[in-house]
């Protein structure tokens, strides 16, 4: 008995090394129960094989777990449990054929078309939360560093002064002219060239904004936050059956859209990247490639602060990139 | 809700281009390269205004306030 609990304890210690190496080439970083880990790819992107009514029925059954709800995700606390539908969602399905779009879109991406600017990674509604531990007053400014920069403002919520917002922290919201905002927001078109691609997940619509939501969750935003953050993607990630998410950090954002906060306080910033996939597309896409390797060392390094602010936002992809 | 889209007569043209909350009071800026385009703002109450709103320069700021009204 011994023996084979050896060879056991060998088996799952190697399998772990080899999850956090990251996934070998026929298969593809997903999240389960259990956590993230490498399914074959023929989980995720289905073939149908019509000669075999066995292999068929296995097959529809694959498919029937990827759509079905996944109730693992139903244990997690609040707020992971599914919003009612907003006020705005009503109105925005009525108003827009393409309401559940994040905006002009064309499978997989953006289309570029309508908006200004050239560069590919669309950031809709970067949201940048405070989180004030004394709730103290204080003033603050948020400044974008545009000069090298080849990203673009979409939208902007307050308005910009010269690139920047300022005014007073006030608990947890902020003071911009004497109006009060539980975020300061904005749309924005990127470059990807400092963006990576490796490292991330693919998993199923039903599931996917619960999955983000936890990355969320560990990394310390707020109720406030993560209750906009499921409202809002719940409604506006378009209805396609899988989704691979390539998450962007301060290392990478940085770099794409430098913004500088006085006074100097900790700011963790999170993208995610989402790229849609279909049964019949390219099992092996050429870009961005499936993500294998594991994200948790890109994420930022938290601190222990009592003034802190949050930054998450969700991005799509000029679809003209996506090969 | 502050909506961007583009004008269209018919349902199926029209798309929308952004949205997002804005506080009462509170202001939103947007981007757009020439064209024709609507913005409207409505509340959970059923109150709204709209306007259509005409760029033709490439570069111009034009600085409007929107009220929603039953």
């Amino acid at each position: 008995m011994k023996y084979i609990f050896f060879i056991l304890l060998f088996t799952q210690s190697v399998y772990a090394k080899f999850v956090a190496d990251g996934c070998p080439s026929n298969a593809v970083r997903t999240q389960g129960p259990q956590g993230f880990y490498c399914a074959p790819l023929y989980g995720l992107f289905p073939q149908p094989q019509p000669d075999c009514i066995v292999c068929m029925q296995m097959q529809l059954q694959r498919q029937q777990q990827m759509t079905a709800f996944n109730p693992w995700l139903m244990q997690m606390p609040f707020p992971m449990m599914p919003p009612q539908t907003p006020w705005w969602a009503q109105q925005g399905r009525m108003m827009y054929p393409n309401f559940q779009a994040p905006g002009a879109w064309q499978y997989p991406g953006m289309n570029p078309q309508p908006y200004p600017g050239n560069a590919p990674v669309f950031a809709a509604k970067p949201n940048v939360y405070v989180k004030n531990l004394t709730k103290s007053k204080t003033s603050f400014s948020m400044s974008f560093d545009l000069k090298e920069s080849k990203s673009n403002f979409l939208a902007t919520t307050p308005w910009l002064e010269n690139n920047e917002w300022s005014g007073e922290i006030q608990g947890e919201e902020f003071n911009v002219d004497k109006v009060n905002y539980d975020y300061l927001f904005y749309d924005a078109r990127m470059p990807h060239e400092s963006m990576q691609f490796e490292a991330g997940w693919c998993i199923n619509r039903t599931e996917l904004v619960r999955s983000m939501a936890g990355e969320l969750i560990q990394m310390g935003f707020s109720q406030l936050a993560l209750s906009d953050f499921y409202e809002h993607w719940d409604q506006k990630i378009p209805d396609e059956p899988v989704f691979c998410v390539y998450p962007q950090y301060n290392n990478q954002m940085d770099a794409a859209l430098p913004i500088k906060i006085k006074p100097a306080t900790p700011f963790v910033r999170v993208l995610f990247v989402l790229v849609p996939h279909r049964p019949d597309d390219k099992v092996q896409p050429v870009f961005p490639p499936l993500p294998r390797q594991s994200h948790f060392e890109l994420r930022t390094k938290t601190v222990e602060s009592d003034l802190q602010f949050l930054e998450w936002g969700v991005a799509f992809l000029d679809h003209r990139l996506i090969k | 809700m502050v909506w961007l889209s583009k004008i269209a007569e018919e349902f199926q043209q029209k798309e929308l281009l952004m949205h997002t909350l804005v506080p009462v009071n509170g202001t939103y800026e947007f981007y757009v390269i020439p064209g024709q385009y609507r913005i409207e703002v409505s509340t959970e109450k059923g109150c709204e205004e709209h306007k259509n709103v005409f760029i033709v320069h490439k570069e111009a700021r034009i600085d409007f306030v929107l009220g929603a009204k039953k």
